[in-house]
């Protein structure tokens, strides 16, 4: 009688997965939405940023997600529209596809919780990580709530704490997991962030585009952008007739080694756009890479500007950087007191700037050039006095 | 090679060896600067760039200088340890010396994650007075414990075990640290940890050049010590040595020198354990009388050589020391194993 019932109750429900499984396949694939389209007619939303592509065709949008600096390489597509769409198409990864405007989502990427915060979205997020670095005080607020949770530090991810949170989304830095994490068998759909890999400045930011796309934020991330792209812009012009650009070098020495910004990186656009000429502009690394302390040194003897970035808790003064290291006191830079200090932790430089590249712009001019933004007041950079 | 009797000459040879490398380490460095420029530092001819000038004097010198005192101070206090524990795997990290050093310099480096203290900054970190106490007093709380068990235990395998177990502990308490550390934290002290010869200045190289050189100079007092200890306590208590009290000294001086050659470069791996070895299949001798001075010029030379080589000939760049000294130092001991062996079965 059991053996009876048993076979029955598997009868039936071998019938309901082949059934579903024809149904599904009887859908279209949601690629197809695309694919109908030509060429000429499907145009990316997408200007600066070279880690994605952003395509949108009857309310669905296609989210590309590229290998850093290899465009070739696909790392990732998902479609994002409202459920009933998505129930009339079929891909044959489920967590391809996602439904917008989700309610509770992890941001493990301390730029894409800022880009979360200007984007008025903070409300969706209910876990974070590294929560002592955050500077938002709206953020701290919703931690002490409660409100958002610390689901990651900087060695791992609380994997318990996530399965408890159970967020629909986890966007997260991919230096941080790996795609054989245990959460992949969570079935939590993972979203990598790579805004970092950008070395264009208005790249950088105009990934407040792929945050925006999930929540059908589009058109205030559109007008978020354009702000800031018409700042940049306009700050840019200032410098294109400079006739003198000072020279400039970047960072310290540290035990052993000086890692300097290499001449394709984020910071060597920013210095060219702020009409400087970065003694390593011509090299070819798009990150940091060591030098040995005296060919920084036979380089950057003369150079105008040093620019530093850190964070100690006091602003350093030149005593106290020279006591740090006496090699630092054979600068001309140095000497004429002209070290361009930025203070990682008081000013959320590394949070923040990444979406406000016109004010580090700005910044920049006004050390360079202050004739060209004579009452300005600079944000994250200013010379050590 | 039957030279025991004849060191002199050998002596000469390997002290202007010494002077070459030395001077070698001067001239040669990531930026081409000719031999005559050198010269003229060191003669105090001002008829040169202030650029050059600066890379000779307050670059390499200090570098070369801290090399020296590290490459004496190692090689010295391994081959003391190898004697007092009457084993050839004695060294400054097998003691779990320079594993206490860095626990010193982890708890300062990583004071803001683990006490949520502002002590030190990452990048002033390396500079500060509190890292070389810190590494100070590490190494000496692991040697007084490996004292304190010492004085209790009569077998000196038992110490070099409980010396290496201690070790052990010492880099698991530093890893669950580095656990709860954040990021810059973590570069940092991987970095100090990968050796660096080059975090001197030029009168804290002189400062360690002359505590290394005082240290060392006590050793030689204590060669008949050390040679009476290789034959075992009984002997050396039938020629009236106090063999409890000499170890213990001993081990305080290798402490001493194990300290002194890690609290500003970071433990430099290698050359504690290779150069003791090298000495003894060179000269063929147990007799501390050569074996120390000759310990002394090998280990100088062997530093002054990696720093060389941690140049890289024709980069930009630099590799971290202790990844050369490494590569160095674990072939020669393969060699000198294997050489010896076959010396055994002849």
């Amino acid at each position: 009688m059991v053996l009876k019932r048993t076979f029955y109750s598997l009868l039936v429900i071998s019938f309901f997965c082949i059934h579903s499984c024809q149904l599904e396949k009887n859908k279209p694939t949601i690629d197809s939405v695309f694919e109908s389209i030509p060429d000429s007619l499907l145009k990316s939303k997408v200007k600066y940023a070279k880690g994605f592509d952003l395509y949108e065709v009857e309310k669905i949008r296609k989210l590309v997600i590229y290998q850093p600096e290899l465009r070739e390489n696909i790392i990732a597509t998902f479609y994002i529209a409202d459920s009933l769409t998505l129930s009339n198409y079929y891909d044959k990864e489920d967590e391809n596809l996602i439904v917008v405007n989700q309610d509770n989502v992890a941001v493990l990427s301390a730029t894409q919780l800022n880009a979360f915060e200007r984007l008025d979205l903070l409300d969706k997020v209910k876990g974070i990580s590294e929560a002592k670095y955050i500077t938002s005080k709206t953020i701290k607020n919703k931690l002490e709530k409660e409100e958002i949770v610390e689901l990651a530090t900087n060695a791992d991810l609380f994997v318990e704490k996530v399965i408890t949170v159970n967020p629909s989304l986890i966007f997260y830095s991919p230096y941080r997991i790996t795609n054989s994490h245990p959460l992949d068998a969570a079935g939590i759909p993972l979203i990598p962030f790579y805004d970092y890999f950008e070395n264009d400045p208005l790249g950088r930011a105009e990934w407040i585009k792929f945050t925006a796309v999930f929540f059908d934020y589009d058109d205030f991330a559109d007008s978020l952008f354009n702000h800031i792209e018409e700042q940049y812009n306009s700050y840019k012009t200032l410098t294109k007739d400079v006739v003198y650009k000072p020279t400039v070098f970047s960072d310290k020495y540290f035990n052993g080694q000086w890692y300097v910004p290499g001449g394709q990186s984020y910071i060597a656009a920013l210095f060219k756009d702020a009409g400087a000429d970065y003694l390593w502009k011509d090299d070819i690394h798009s990150s940091s890479f060591p030098l040995d302390y005296e060919v920084v040194y036979s380089k950057a003897y003369y150079a105008d500007f040093w620019r530093i970035v850190g964070s100690y808790g006091d602003e350093p003064t030149y005593e106290s950087l020279g006591a740090e290291n006496g090699l630092y006191t054979n600068f001309k830079a140095f000497n004429e007191k002209n070290v361009i200090w930025c203070d990682a932790r008081k000013t959320g430089y590394f949070e923040r700037s990444p979406l406000e590249p016109h004010q580090v712009l700005a910044d920049l001019i006004y050390v360079f050039h202050p004739e060209l933004l004579p009452a300005y007041k600079p944000q994250y950079y200013h010379i050590l006095k | 090679m039957g030279i025991k009797g004849k060191t002199a000459p050998w002596f000469i040879i390997f002290l202007a060896l010494v002077i070459i490398l030395f001077l070698a380490n001067l001239w040669y460095g990531s930026v081409l600067i000719p031999w005559r420029d050198v010269l003229w530092v060191l003669t105090g001819n001002k008829d040169i760039s202030e650029i050059n000038r600066v890379i000779i004097l307050d670059y390499r010198l200090p570098q070369a200088i801290t090399a020296v005192a590290v490459g004496m101070a190692l090689s010295i206090a391994g081959l003391i340890l190898q004697t007092v524990f009457r084993n050839p795997l004695a060294g400054p990290s097998v003691l779990g010396i320079s594993s206490g050093a860095s626990l010193g310099v982890a708890l300062v480096v990583f004071a803001g994650s683990i006490f949520q203290l502002e002590l030190l900054n990452s990048a002033y970190i390396f500079h500060e007075v509190s890292v070389v106490i810190a590494a100070l007093i590490g190494s000496f709380l692991v040697l007084l414990i490996i004292i304190f068990v010492s004085k209790r235990i009569s077998s000196v395998v038992t110490i070099l075990i409980i010396g290496i177990m201690i070790g052990y502990t010492v880099s698991a308490i530093v890893g669950v640290i580095q656990f709860f550390s954040r990021a810059e934290e973590l570069h940092a002290y991987i970095l100090w940890g990968l050796g660096s010869f080059s975090k001197t200045s030029v009168s804290q190289s002189v400062f360690l050049l002359c505590a290394s050189f005082i240290v060392t100079m006590v050793v030689f007092f204590y060669i008949k010590g050390l040679n009476a200890l290789l034959l075992g306590d009984y002997y050396a208590k039938s020629v009236g040595i106090d063999v409890k009290q000499i170890q213990v000294v001993l081990i305080i001086i290798a402490g001493l020198l194990i300290a002194i050659g890690t609290v500003f470069t970071g433990p430099i791996a290698f050359v504690g354990l290779a150069i003791p070895h090298l000495a003894r299949y060179f000269f063929k001798t147990s007799n501390h009388g050569i074996l120390i001075p000759t310990v002394i010029l090998f280990g100088i030379s062997l530093t002054l050589i990696c720093n060389l080589i941690a140049k890289l000939p024709g980069y930009d760049t630099s590799l971290p020391i202790n990844a050369v000294t490494s590569m160095v130092g674990a072939p020669i001991i393969i060699w000198v194993i294997v050489k010896r062996g076959k010396v055994k079965r002849a």
